[in-house]
């Protein structure tokens, strides 16, 4: 079977070996895009993210990489942000100072509100309520790992969500072809393989 | 969504080389097997994360990086977490560029702080775990910060030191016990409750877990979110999904 091509965003942050291995396992050939130029046209984009917002956004436009994903985006290629690259599809993010992200769902980020319970960052498994329509995974357990939230202009393109505490949080999110997630589906076990799955299958 | 507590079970894995050791109270270190393979086992078992502490700081050794670390985290879908002997942002990037997820460091943050701080500011506070190993002072009824496995006593009390690690950026609490450490004893309980008071970021507890009473006991502790186990599982004495299942009927928040 010859090996799809997946365009992974690579902009120095985080891990992406993870997340490379897990597209492999699935059959992908990862294309690693460190500049525009590296891109191959008409492939699935995954953009990872891991860090701080405001740094996440800088190394972006630092490679012009944020014009690349809005024009990609707007063309009607699937584009995945998972975690701070979720959050990256945003308006703008409250995280250090306001930062605008590439706008392409209407929305932000802001701080989850902690107690001495569920506290900040968010780590661990957390059970999320999907959407039916959406997915069936079989324990629809995911890793989280953050400290900032989004919160959206329109709920209808949340597909999944949790709760932690006194907040609801989004832990997915879809907007025509344009997708997130806050958990880290290279790091939930079987159930993150699928959702990945789901995603390169559409 | 039920309300339950949610609670984390990591297999911890000293290892040494290749292979996991199993000390106890870091004394008289003996080989139990291959990492890798114990990594893969815990994970096909439902482990909800791996924490890798080698004993003998060979983790910026590049062969080992190369060789080891990747090969553990590529099959591996859950998080790793990696410590021992890292002394600079450069090697924490090379650890997390292999596959893992967060870094652990002890001795390098007991004498310079500040590279807490340096390496949130550089892969997150959630990339970043304070790991430290807690001796209890008898004669004072403290407990203080070891250093270098347990075997130097700082005399740092672990109350102050929370506080600056927190304020420097660390994400995340791995308390080990000194004296409990392989004992199979039951946790350091007092520790833990006297910790929660000046604890704001998720803790971990390690060191003593003999029996599922044991984790029964921790886990009433608000301020523990999850516990770091070795021995037990090594030697077949628990199971992983017969931990999860206990906790699962007593309607706690955990994955199984």
């Amino acid at each position: 079977m010859k090996k799809n091509y997946i365009n992974l965003i690579d902009y120095g942050v985080g891990n992406i070996f993870s997340i490379s291995k897990s597209l492999e396992y699935l059959n992908f050939k990862c294309n690693f895009v460190k500049k525009p130029s590296d891109l191959i046209k008409n492939q699935k984009i995954i953009l990872p993210g891991v860090g701080s917002f405001p740094n996440c956004k800088k190394l972006l436009k630092k490679n012009q990489l944020d014009e690349m994903l809005i024009k990609e985006a707007k063309k009607g290629t699937p584009l995945l942000g998972v975690c701070i690259g979720m959050q990256l599809l945003m308006d703008y993010s409250l995280e250090i100072k306001k930062t605008k992200g590439l706008g392409l769902i209407g929305g932000f980020a802001k701080k989850i509100s902690n107690d001495k319970i569920n506290k900040v960052p968010n780590i661990g498994w957390r059970k999320v309520n999907f959407k039916k329509k959406y997915f069936k995974y079989k324990k629809n357990f995911f890793y989280f790992v953050h400290s900032y939230k989004i919160q959206l202009d329109d709920r209808n393109y949340q597909t999944g969500y949790i709760t932690y505490g006194d907040n609801t949080i989004p832990a997915s999110i879809k907007k025509d072809n344009v997708v997130g997630c806050q958990f880290h589906p290279e790091k939930s076990g079987i159930d993150g393989i699928n959702f990945l799955k789901n995603f390169l299958d559409e | 969504m039920k309300k339950g507590k949610n609670f984390r079970f990591i297999s911890r894995l000293d290892i040494k080389d290749q292979h996991v050791i199993k000390s106890i109270n870091f004394e008289g270190l003996r080989k139990v097997g291959l990492a890798k393979d114990f990594a893969l086992k815990y994970y096909n078992e439902n482990i909800d994360e791996i924490f890798y502490i080698d004993a003998v700081s060979s983790l910026f050794n590049k062969k080992f990086v190369r060789n080891f670390l990747q090969m553990a985290c590529e099959k591996i879908r859950v998080p790793v977490t990696v410590g021992g002997g890292i002394k600079n942002a450069d090697q924490a990037k090379k650890i997390l560029k292999s596959g893992a997820d967060k870094i652990a460091i002890n001795t390098a943050a007991v004498k310079s702080p500040d590279l807490l701080k340096k390496l949130s500011d550089l892969i997150g506070s959630q990339s970043v775990v304070s790991y430290i190993e807690a001796k209890k002072n008898e004669s004072n009824k403290t407990w203080e910060v070891c250093i270098n496995n347990g075997k130097e006593n700082t005399g740092i009390d672990v109350m102050r030191w929370v506080e600056i690690v927190q304020k420097k950026g660390a994400g995340e609490l791995l308390v080990t016990s000194v004296d409990k450490e392989g004992t199979e004893k039951g946790f350091e309980n007092d520790l833990y409750s006297k910790l929660s008071k000046n604890v704001d970021v998720p803790m971990i507890a390690s060191g003593g877990c003999g029996k599922i009473k044991d984790i029964l006991e921790i886990s009433k502790n608000i301020c523990v979110d999850g516990i770091a186990i070795s021995s037990v599982l090594h030697f077949d004495k628990l199971k992983i999904n017969e931990i999860k299942k206990f906790f699962k009927n007593k309607n706690f928040n955990i994955r199984y």
